[in-house]
């Protein structure tokens, strides 16, 4: 009993340290990860210091324990410590200490946010850095790894996979949530077209639409919304099955951004934030051309300015540059297409995977039927994956 | 080619066991605080919208508008949209949130101060009647508008609000 228990721990422990994610890998996704930041997510927050304490309405938590908004200095400080820690993210100086940082400061400003009335559900979003950096985003392409390689000290190539399958799960199981909440509401009954549903009511009730969904709406064929609303069910539910092996999870993202950039001409909803934090798990380091954004930053060096120590000129640029970022926020909102690009650019991604998963598929099969050894080539492309 | 990380660190097979298991608790505490209360705040949840499966003559929205009547005797429509503009959550939402009251005929007096002054900013001449009209609209599904039912009215003290 004990030995089949051991064996199991065993086995649970060499899952959660098992995966092919390089440490350079992670880096190239942080540097992506921190300029999407920067430019899409810095939201301003200073709004709510001029709405009164009835229209806070905290959710169950501990944002319950305050009585009203915070006041505007206080907002003012979440948004520029946020715009910090997102420069210092994408250049890699203190990069852990920043990650974690980033994620605490913006799920409190964003929980004075969600208690004027909803929540955006963009957690995952504010989870990554927190992961990512105990993964070891950080020790590669970084100002962090330059100082460290200068001291004689580098990290192992592969990362820290415990992190990755850890937020890995909480992503499975945010969806599996939706899924659930859908059976329970009666997506599921035949009865009833709920994708239909909320089309007509982004349509009709809310206003919003493009030419796209407003032709959509039109064709009201209820087996075929039925089948929308089962594949969105199955398809929210699925990643949790997924979740145990890193190639069935790629699959499964992938098509979840397929499905994203769906929901975005359909409905006009862009989960941006969703598409972004699947490409924590797209293997960077083997994309054409995706080193080239870590050398850039790893080229870059902070000017030298005499009496300057390093680490000083490296705090200088994470200051200029992120609020920098702040200051534009201020004057110039983000369009909304830029939250639509992230999603194209992201479902291109998805589907140059699945069509490279089944390219691999094929020399397999065809490597089965023949007793010759496959090119050199496509032997380089199998190992890939 | 899948890698499997040297398990010769105890500290860190301690540290990944107990963030699973908190993992667990996390998910068990979150799950409890939904089916008791609502979801709460900060939490490990995506956008469900359960409520849209609904049979076809139930589709609905319930919406809010501020109706305004000023001295001049004209009148004016404004949506949660208009009034709290500089929102960067739905505005729509917000409103309720301000607008939500055990009372059917009344709201909070600061949300009231904060509404006059945001109908002020937006109507030429001085209001004399405020009224906030909650209706609730039904759909087919084409989406064509069955019916309007008026489903809550506050008419809010314009004069207590003048200096």
């Amino acid at each position: 009993m004990t030995t089949a228990l051991s064996r199991t721990v065993c086995l649970f422990d060499g899952w959660l340290h098992r995966g092919d994610f390089t440490r350079s890998s992670l880096a190239i996704y942080r540097i992506v990860f921190g300029v999407l930041l920067l430019v899409l997510e810095l939201t301003d927050r200073q709004w709510l210091a001029n709405y009164p304490d009835s229209f806070y309405r905290p959710r169950p938590g501990p944002f319950e324990l305050f009585s009203g908004f915070p006041p505007e200095p206080i907002l003012i400080s979440l948004e520029i410590v946020i715009a910090l820690s997102a420069a210092a993210i994408v250049l890699g100086v203190r990069t852990l200490f920043a990650s974690l940082t980033f994620t605490i400061t913006a799920i409190v400003a964003n929980g004075f946010v969600f208690s004027a009335g909803k929540i955006e559900h963009d957690i995952l979003l504010l989870l990554t850095p927190a992961f990512l950096g105990l993964a070891g985003w950080g020790d590669r392409f970084s100002f962090d790894a330059h100082r460290r390689a200068a001291q004689g000290v580098t990290a192992p190539q592969h990362a820290e996979h415990w992190p990755l399958r850890l937020f890995a799960l909480i992503i499975a199981w945010s969806l599996f949530t939706a899924a659930y909440a859908k059976i329970l509401g009666g997506w599921l009954n035949t009865n009833t077209q709920a994708t239909h549903n909320a089309l007509i009511r982004q349509i009709y009730a809310d206003n919003v639409y493009g030419d796209f969904s407003a032709w959509v709406a039109q064709h009201h064929v209820p087996w075929l919304w039925e089948i929308a609303d089962w594949s969105t069910v199955l398809l929210e539910a699925s990643l949790l099955f997924a979740v145990f092996s890193w190639r069935a999870c790629r699959y499964t993202l992938s098509v979840l951004t397929l499905f994203h950039l769906g929901v975005m001409a359909i409905l006009m909803i862009s989960f941006q934030g969703n598409v972004i934090v699947y490409g924590s798990f797209v293997l960077w380091h083997i994309m054409p051309g995706a080193r080239r954004i870590g050398e850039i930053i790893t080229r870059y060096r902070p000017p030298v300015v005499p009496g300057l120590t390093q680490r000083t000129a490296e705090t200088g640029s994470v200051i200029g540059i992120g609020m920098l970022a702040w200051f534009i926020h201020e004057k110039v909102p983000t369009p909304e297409w830029a939250a639509q690009v992230v999603i194209v650019i992201g479902s291109l991604i998805a589907t140059g995977y699945l069509l490279h998963t089944m390219r691999h598929l094929n020399t397999r099969r065809s490597m089965l039927a023949s007793p010759t050894p496959p090119p050199s080539n496509q032997r380089a492309a199998q190992s890939d994956f | 080619m899948s890698y499997k990380q040297p398990l010769n660190n105890p500290r860190h097979i301690v540290v990944a066991r107990s963030a699973i298991v908190g993992l667990g608790v996390l998910i068990a505490v979150q799950t409890a605080t939904q089916f008791t209360q609502r979801e709460p705040y900060p939490a490990m949840f995506q956008p469900s919208f359960s409520g849209d499966a609904l049979p076809i003559e139930h589709r609905d929205s319930l919406q809010a508008h501020v109706t305004v009547e000023t001295n001049t005797g004209e009148s004016f429509n404004f949506s949660p949209h208009m009034l709290l503009a500089d929102a960067t959550i739905e505005p729509a939402r917000v409103f309720d949130a301000g607008t939500r009251s055990n009372n059917a005929h009344t709201i909070d007096p600061r949300s009231t101060e904060f509404i006059l002054s945001r109908v002020a900013s937006l109507t030429p001449g001085v209001p004399n009647a405020v009224t906030i009209v909650w209706t609730e609209r039904h759909f087919n599904h084409s989406g064509e508008k069955i019916d309007e039912v008026e489903v809550r009215r506050v008419a809010l003290p314009v004069d207590e609000a003048k200096p």
